[in-house]
């Protein structure tokens, strides 16, 4: 009997020592601390295996006991420590570099972001970081940001020199831009030629066109997430470029180490001081500041407060007569951002982040001239807050993410001041101020059904409340990939997007005078379908991807306007609002290679985008301003040498569809002293311009490696083949002849740029 | 000292040389604008342009649409006109009092019959050309409008500027109606040169604040400079609802600098089959010498 029951003890002490799990967590970095993600880890004996997040943190469950852990992460040395798990444990792993990489030229401590990429369950996605983006020659040698994604597939730019995204058939109005949590509201400096984004704060940009997770929403087209370094420093860290349209600084400083630090960055042109220097006046300049305080005051919880504002200002007085009585013109347009971000660790495997934003937008314009003035201004302005709560390891190998999103958006449209004899043709009007608030609640649940195949399920709900108007639309979000083979792929997803802001536009080119306005009784939100099947392959030794991608997406409820409207200082463009259908659909190929002394990327788009509103047109579809069916890049970049690079840009597009006058017509003017002629257009859209295509080059010297000041000259030439690539259609009149002809001009030539960077 | 302020000024004559040359740089290598394929050509159709003269006349000025390429503001009107002028065309007006065939006169312009038009009664046109097709509309002639009082003067802005004042008031016929002011100013020397746009001042009424009651105001010819001794005519119209949209699109498009820049605009129309504009208006026209 006593040995029963000895037997019965020790057995239940066995059971109860075999259900006692351990939860052992950590983080993963690499030795100049930036955050690993999808890095490998596994536990030993127990064979347990994770994955890294995109913070680089990790959790696994197991027995209490003696155990192996490895961590293993390409282009990085396998990581093992033997570790004594008794409790809850926290452990945070440091990576090194394989010896060998440090003998090829390539970016020290780049994340493997196609690694990432192919393992995600997204399709339409992709990523760039800081030193993909400085690479790329762009317009003026500035690295940019919206120039760089402008060379990816499914993304087609508008005009020559402008920062308007395309995304699958949207409008430039249909992508969120989201820095650090915070919505910017026009991306453009110098009317377009350059974004808003500094490259020197950038840690990762990650654009999605597709497949959008349920915490995303707000814009049918695409979603540009934005993150600025977060890391805390070492140590002092000082950069900068100089360039021939900008030059800016960055400073990063720790504050208390491994808790505290921040960093500050500024951008400013100068092209207004080069101008003067000539003995002319151009009184235009613009500027960007970017702020981040970054504090970890426990192992649990970490807090980012964001700052950005930037602004662009001319301020023309031209006194011809030199009488004291001239023509003034200033304009002053700006955005500012302010975020709040506490991420915590909470217990049972949950995390939270919740963040708080503003953010705001603005443009004043003002015009004298004698006695006349004419004054007119418009702003945005947003208050809001995001929720996320996400649980690793639910049910097993899932993962949950749950979270509510509210935005107060204020927006004072259109504000038209005129005094004095111009207002016998303008008089002053406004469109009245409006307050609208987003609501969104969200969940998504990601998990294994089999080995091979991973799903993610979600719903968001959003609700738009504007006056006495309410919209309430369903989003339900479904994605999957199936793991054909270890290298190789299949995903499929789909998205139902809602929108309730709109920008009023031009729709052949946007401005810094545009404005947002959001849904009201008459106006009901955008909404758009989408489905995208992928098949992607993944070469990770050699850091090579190739992804296949088609997309159809259905759009409702568009903006659009009547035909002869004018929206140039126009507050009654209400009435004018139409609202109609659209589709798109296409194929998109992509080749990447991100390491190694050749990088780069080919990628290729066939696209159709068509529009169909039944107030003009007679209500037939036609094709949309930018349905340009080919585009395609290579971009290039090789290091031949530890201290030489070159690169380069090749870029292919189908020519922008347009509607010129094609004939014209009299009537008898009013006066009956003559006849007024009156333009006969073509159908919409109906003409297509000649395709663009642009060489870009470069060729990049930096100081020896190792070295405490680090330096690099960036000298190249943009459009190297000096071709127009076309803008419009005009008439023009021959020189010689008088004879009129039509013609398609450019806006840039052959544009030549050095760039002086530093950093120590 | 001399010295350091010599090298300072090559210094700086180096520093300004870079500069320039890399301004040139920059704004020297405008590419050359490509040549346009594939331009849909347009479709001949017949344009009508009516207008009643205040002794019952009226004239229907028929042409046909033409090429983006064949003209602009700085050709020649007569030739033009020459070049796009109807003169194989049958017009015909059918009112309550029986059908009119208007004679054709020169250079496209068809009219010569005094016509009893009554005020509120409809009107159909009818245009059979061989070579354009059939077009027709229907108007209805709109009341003539009668200014109770109006004067002209120049305005001095205090700076380089004279502009024409108007002051003037009628009584609104009851019902809803739309009125057109018109300035234009009359000179001998260029009224031939401005035929092709002459860009009078137009301005629009809509009566739906004042129905049936008197209104007036005054307004500034801008931006207009006059000068003492300048003539200029003043008429008030009571249009149709159809061509009061149809100025009003015009002039909400005065802005639209840059064509590439700007949305298309089919401008409307009342001609089935056709462009243009089938008015039946009388206005009262009054003229000033400014002094």
């Amino acid at each position: 009997m006593l040995k029963t029951l000895l037997t019965y003890f020790f057995l239940s002490i066995a059971f109860s020592c075999l259900c006692q799990t351990i939860v052992f967590k950590g983080i993963v970095r690499d030795t100049l601390g930036e955050k690993l993600p999808l890095a490998h880890l596994t536990v030993l004996p127990d064979s347990l295996t994770t994955t890294t997040d995109e913070n680089g943190q990790f959790s696994i469950r197991t027995s209490p006991g003696e155990k192996l852990i490895q961590v293993t992460y390409v282009g990085y040395e396998v990581f093992q420590q033997a570790v004594l798990l008794n409790s809850d444990s926290i452990l945070s792993i440091t990576l090194k570099l394989k010896v060998d990489q440090l003998k090829e030229v390539v970016i020290r401590g780049q994340r493997n972001t196609l690694q990432e990429i192919f393992e995600s369950n997204q399709t339409s996605t992709n990523v760039l970081t800081q030193d993909e983006i400085n690479a790329i020659p762009v317009l003026g040698g500035e690295a940019d940001v919206i120039k760089t994604l402008q060379l990816l597939p499914g993304t087609i730019r508008g005009v020559e020199g402008s920062s308007d995204l395309f995304v699958r058939g949207g409008a430039a109005d249909q992508n969120l831009v989201l820095l650090d949590d915070a919505p910017i509201y026009n991306t453009s400096h110098l009317f377009g030629f350059l974004s808003v984004f500094n490259v020197d704060v950038l840690d990762r940009v990650e654009a999605i066109n597709g497949g959008f997770p349920a915490s995303y929403g707000g814009r049918l087209s695409s979603i540009l997430d934005v993150k600025t370094k977060s890391n805390i420093p070492d140590k002092t860290h000082i950069s900068g470029d100089i360039g021939l349209l900008a030059s800016r600084l960055f400073i990063e400083q720790p504050i208390v180490k491994e808790k505290a630090s921040f960093w500050i960055a500024g951008r400013r042109t100068y092209i207004d001081q080069v101008i003067r220097v000539t003995g002319e006046e151009l009184p235009y300049f613009f500027y960007d500041l970017n702020g981040k305080i970054i504090l970890k005051p426990s192992a649990n919880d970490r807090i980012e407060l964001s700052h950005y504002s930037g602004k662009d200002l001319l301020d023309l007085f031209r006194d011809r007569n030199n009488d004291g009585d001239g023509f003034l013109t200033s304009y002053s347009s700006g955005n500012s951002t302010q975020s709040l971000r506490w991420s915590r660790n909470l217990h049972q495997n949950w995390f939270s982040t919740v963040s708080l934003l503003r953010t705001k937008y603005y443009y004043d314009i003002r015009n004298a001239f004698e006695e006349n003035e004419l004054v007119a201004s418009s702003d945005i302005e947003d208050y809001g807050t995001r929720i996320l709560i996400q649980k690793d390891s639910l049910f097993g190998s899932g993962t949950f993410k749950t979270g509510i999103d509210w935005t107060r958006h204020q927006v004072s449209p259109n504000i038209i001041n005129t005094a004095g004899t111009i207002t016998e043709i303008l008089e002053s009007s406004s469109t009245a101020g409006k307050v609208a608030n987003e609501l969104a609640v969200h969940f998504q649940y990601e998990w294994s059904p089999l080995e091979k195949w991973r799903v993610a399920i979600g719903m968001r709900g959003s609700m738009a409340v504007v006056g006495q108007k309410q919209y309430v639309n369903p989003e339900p979000r479904i994605s999957t990939r199936i793991a054909l083979r270890d290298d190789e792929a299949l995903k499929l997803s789909y998205s139902r997007m809602t929108q309730y802001l709109h920008r009023i536009s031009n729709s052949a080119v946007s401005s810094p005078t545009d404005i947002w306005y959001p849904v009201t009784e008459s106006i009901r939100p955008q909404t758009a379908h989408q489905v995208a099947l992928a098949w992607q392959k993944n070469f990770p030794s050699q850091r090579i991807f190739f992804s296949a991608e088609g997309y159809y997406k259905t759009m409702n409820q568009l903006i659009g306007y009547e035909e002869g409207t004018n929206l140039f200082l126009n507050t009654d463009f209400e009435s004018s609002l139409i609202q109609g259908k659209g589709k798109a659909y296409g194929l998109e190929l992509l080749l990447r290679k991100e390491a190694g002394k050749f990088t780069g990327w080919l990628s290729y788009t066939l696209s159709w985008s068509w529009r169909q509103f039944d107030e003009i047109n007679t209500g037939q579809w036609f094709p949309s301003r930018y349905d340009r069916r080919h585009n395609g890049a290579v971009v290039a970049q090789y290091a031949f040498h530890k201290r030489w690079a070159v690169s380069m840009v090749w870029e292919f597009i189908s020519g922008a569809r347009f509607t010129p006058i094609i004939g014209q017509y009299v009537v008898l003017a009013p006066t009956l002293t003559g006849v007024d002629l009156l333009p006969v257009y073509s159908g919409i859209n109906e003409v297509t311009l000649a395709n663009t295509h642009r060489l870009d080059m470069g060729i990049k010297f930096k100081s020896k490696p190792g070295k405490k000041f680090q330096w690099s000259w960036f000298v190249g030439v943009y459009n190297g083949y000096n071709r127009a690539n076309p803008i419009g259609i005009t008439i023009e009149q021959d020189e010689l002849d008088g004879s009129l002809r039509y013609r398609q001009p450019g806006l840039f030539g052959l544009l030549p740029f050095i760039n002086y960077g530093f950093k120590f | 000292m001399k010295m350091g302020s010599r090298a300072f000024d090559i210094r700086k004559i180096i520093l300004n040389t870079i500069i320039v040359s890399t301004m040139m740089i920059l704004f020297g290598c405008l590419p050359e604008p490509l040549d346009v394929d594939g331009v849909p050509v347009v479709k001949p159709q017949l344009v009508v342009s009516t207008q009643i003269i205040p002794d019952q006349s009226v004239v229907v000025l028929l042409t046909k649409t033409f090429g983006a390429l064949d003209a602009s503001d700085d050709s020649d009107p007569q030739a033009l006109l020459d070049q796009i002028s109807v003169e194989d065309a049958t017009v015909t007006i059918t009112g309550p009092a029986g059908t009119y065939t208007l004679l054709s006169l020169d250079n496209g312009a068809y009219g010569g019959l005094v016509i009893p038009f009554e005020a509120g009664e409809q009107y159909e046109l009818k245009v059979n050309s061989e070579l354009l097709g059939e077009v027709s509309a229907v108007t209805t002639v709109m009341p003539r409008p009668t200014f109770e009082s109006i004067k002209a003067e120049l305005y001095y802005t205090g700076f380089d500027d004279t502009l024409a004042q108007i002051t003037y008031n009628f009584l609104d016929t009851p019902g809803r109606n739309w009125y057109m002011l018109n300035v234009q100013q009359i000179e001998r020397d260029d009224l031939l040169d401005d035929v092709l746009n002459p860009n009078s001042f137009m301005k629009l009424v809509d009566d739906a604040e004042f129905d049936g009651l008197p209104y007036g105001e005054s307004f500034r010819v801008f931006p207009r400079d006059f000068s003492p001794g300048d003539t200029i005519a003043v008429s008030l119209s009571n249009i149709s609802k159809d061509y009061y949209d149809f100025i009003q699109l015009r002039l909400d498009n005065r802005f639209s600098f840059v064509e590439y820049l700007s949305e298309p605009i089919n401008y409307p129309s009342n001609i089935k089959g056709g462009r243009g504009f089938f008015n039946l208006y009388v206005p009262d026209i009054r003229f000033f010498v400014l002094e």
